[in-house]
């Protein structure tokens, strides 16, 4: 019996098939997010439509409530400050101890990684009244900086995590060549392993700053109407006395979201696999 | 340049010795390979000449200093390794010029040192490629360009050439050779193919198990072995060594009572055990002789290598002219006159 298998046909089928599952599972995955888009460019009475509106004329009218409050800027600016001097906090002392744990034998090393870990492990809230205690304590309640070092703490296991990685598979001839070539062990790490392990600061900045952007609960605690980020300030949508607005809310919600999908989707472009690839035989 | 000297170095792992205590001397302008099977200690002591492991125990010199506790960076050496380590984000030119720029050499003095070494090398057209952009010879000619742009007092290789395929590595073996003519800065060279030691080097340093066996020429070394491992291990395909005594009369008697031709020795004892050395290429096929049963004939072209045993005992023969020899015929062979190295059974010392 002939096999039919690799006729063009069936190839054509083949591929076909596969795009129908993708472009389902994607709207799977999307789903939620298209709803919240969705509701974000409904007027209040049509959010409240039953059954629910699958056909109308988008408004804006959300956006422009959002973008025209008092508070919606300042939160803006607060998470940026926040999120990037978290990320780059947890990546300049994480880069570090990362390449220390893949290249120095010391002694307590294993327990000292498991000890890092063990902080990833531990549920947020866990540690959230003891933070806010020390904290006050410092006299740094409510300061943007109690909030940087609340997220650094999680991601700091994070990028000591997948750097260690990205270190461990650098070949440890290409420094030990760059020390005979006459660098030091500090310009060896920066001119030769940085630039090499680009992927993975990309992959663990990424991690980091989703984390520190979506963080509700610390920033909750630790922030007041001065300092608060924007899943805070998004959470007063829910408090009004007009219930709950939730065209602001999604609104807020899509607004607060974009800036983490375009920086993904650039930083992604970096994530290049076989950077190192030439470096040995190969 | 400079000469180095490794004088009763040590190298230890925690409690495990690999070297125990290696002396040499690699005078300026000598190509000197290190060879030995693997696991001896070759790279080790490479890589403590350039500085890329401590030293437990013993001096190293280069020039004049003492570079025990030097770090790699302040010895003015260049070392290629075995697998390149080329910079993957740097392009040819970069990769060369990287140690120039760290030192602060000027732009055109730069320039001048690349546009050599690639002239050298024939890297020219290449200098704007990265090296995954690159074959594994092309590799292997940048890795070198990166050494020796810088002029250093000592080149240092660690098997350079094994992983390139068989025709490349002759090539390379004597693009290598040719380089150090051309430049004649002190080599070492680390290597555990025989052929590149005895093709290469004015001075072979053969190393097992963390010792030094033998220094010496090539042909030093081939002709006089000093023991049973270097005789083996120098020379392809590599001697026949055969289980024996001593029954006088300038005979020695294999287990199977096969009588082997020597020259009457007085050093030796009647009954003494040794064990008897022939290189196959000192062998000749003739009318009588030592016994032998043919079990593989090997036409290579050039010559011919027959396989057969006496008694128990393996021989290999190497012959250049044509004959017609099958398995299973029995051969007689002859020894050319003092091609015989006789070894203590127990210490493995040539007698
Ligand atoms: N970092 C290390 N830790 C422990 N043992 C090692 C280390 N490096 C090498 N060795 C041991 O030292 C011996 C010599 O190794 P090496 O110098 O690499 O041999 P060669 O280059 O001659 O093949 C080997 O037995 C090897 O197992
Ligand atoms: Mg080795």
């Amino acid at each position: 019996m002939a096999v039919v298998v690799g006729s063009p046909r069936m190839r054509k089928l083949e591929t076909a098939l596969i795009y129908v599952a993708l472009t389902v599972l994607v709207m799977v995955f999307l789903f939620p997010v298209l709803w919240v888009l969705g509701l974000s460019l409904k007027t209040r009475l049509q959010v409240f439509a039953s059954p629910p509106l699958y056909l109308w004329w988008p408004t804006i009218e959300n956006y422009v409530d959002v973008l025209t409050r008092s508070d919606f800027p300042r939160a803006f600016i607060n998470t940026l400050i926040v999120s990037t001097s978290a990320v780059l906090l947890s990546l300049c002392v994480g880069a570090p101890a990362a390449y220390a744990f893949a290249r120095f034998p010391f002694k307590g090393r294993s327990f000292l990684f498991f000890a890092l870990l063990v902080m990833r492990m531990l549920p947020p809230i866990a540690v959230l009244v003891p933070m806010y205690v020390i904290f006050s304590k410092l006299g740094l309640a409510t300061t943007r900086l109690s909030v940087v070092l609340a997220y650094t703490t999680f991601s700091l296991p994070l990028v000591v995590w997948i750097m260690r990685g990205y270190f461990e598979d650098l070949p440890v001839e290409l420094e030990e060549s760059a020390w005979i070539d006459g660098a030091t062990r500090f310009t060896a790490f920066t001119h030769i392993i940085l630039p090499m392990a680009r992927p993975g600061f990309v992959a663990a900045s990424i991690l980091c700053l989703q984390l520190a952007w979506n963080d509700f609960m610390f920033a909750a605690v630790l922030t007041n109407n001065d300092t608060q980020t924007l899943p805070v300030m998004m959470a007063s949508f829910n408090a009004g006395d007009s219930g709950m607005d939730w065209g602001g809310l999604t609104a807020s919600g899509m607004l607060v979201t974009l800036p983490v999908v375009i920086f993904s989707f650039f930083a992604q472009g970096h994530l290049v696999a076989g950077l190192s690839s030439g470096a040995v035989k190969g | 340049m400079a000469q180095v000297t490794i004088d009763n170095v040590r190298k230890a792992y925690g409690d495990v010795e690999v070297l125990h205590g290696v002396s040499a001397r690699i005078e300026d302008g000598e190509f000197v390979v290190l060879v030995g099977p693997s696991g001896c200690g070759k790279s080790t002591l490479l890589r403590m000449i350039a500085g890329l492991e401590t030293i437990t125990g013993g001096i190293v010199r280069i020039g004049d200093r003492v570079v025990n506790d030097i770090t790699p960076r302040e010895r003015n050496i260049a070392m290629v390794f075995q697998n390149y380590a080329l910079y993957p984000h740097m392009t040819v030119s970069d990769n060369m010029t990287f140690s120039l720029r760290l030192k602060g050499t000027s732009r055109e003095e730069t320039a001048r040192q690349v546009k050599r070494a690639a002239e050298i090398l024939g890297l020219t057209n290449l200098l704007d490629r990265y090296p995954k952009q690159l074959s594994g010879g092309q590799r292997q000619r940048v890795a070198m360009g990166r050494a020796i742009v810088r002029d250093p007092l000592v080149f240092l290789f660690d098997e350079p050439l094994s992983n390139l395929d068989a025709k490349l590595r002759v090539q390379m073996r004597v693009e290598i050779k040719d380089l150090h003519q051309r430049l004649g800065t002190t080599t070492i060279y680390v290597t555990h193919d025989q052929i590149e030691a005895m093709t290469m080097a004015d001075k072979i340093v053969v190393m097992r198990d963390g010792v030094i066996e033998q220094v010496g020429s090539p042909l030093d070394i081939y002709d006089a072995p000093a023991n049973v491992f270097v005789a083996s291990f120098i020379g392809s395909p590599s001697m026949n060594l055969l289980n024996c005594h001593y029954v006088g009369a300038g005979n020695a008697r294999t287990e199977d009572g096969i009588d082997l031709p020597l020259v009457a020795s007085a050093a030796l004892q009647d009954n003494q055990a040794v064990v008897y050395g022939v290189r196959p290429e000192h062998l000749t096929i003739a009318a009588t002789g030592i016994p032998a049963v043919v079990l593989v004939v090997e036409p290579t072209g050039s010559e011919t290598h027959i396989f057969a045993k006496v008694g128990n005992q393996d021989v290999t023969v190497l012959v250049r002219e044509r004959m017609s020899v099958a398995p299973g015929d029995t051969i007689y062979l002859q020894p050319k006159d003092n091609s015989i190295y006789l070894f203590d059974k127990g210490t493995g010392v040539r007698l």
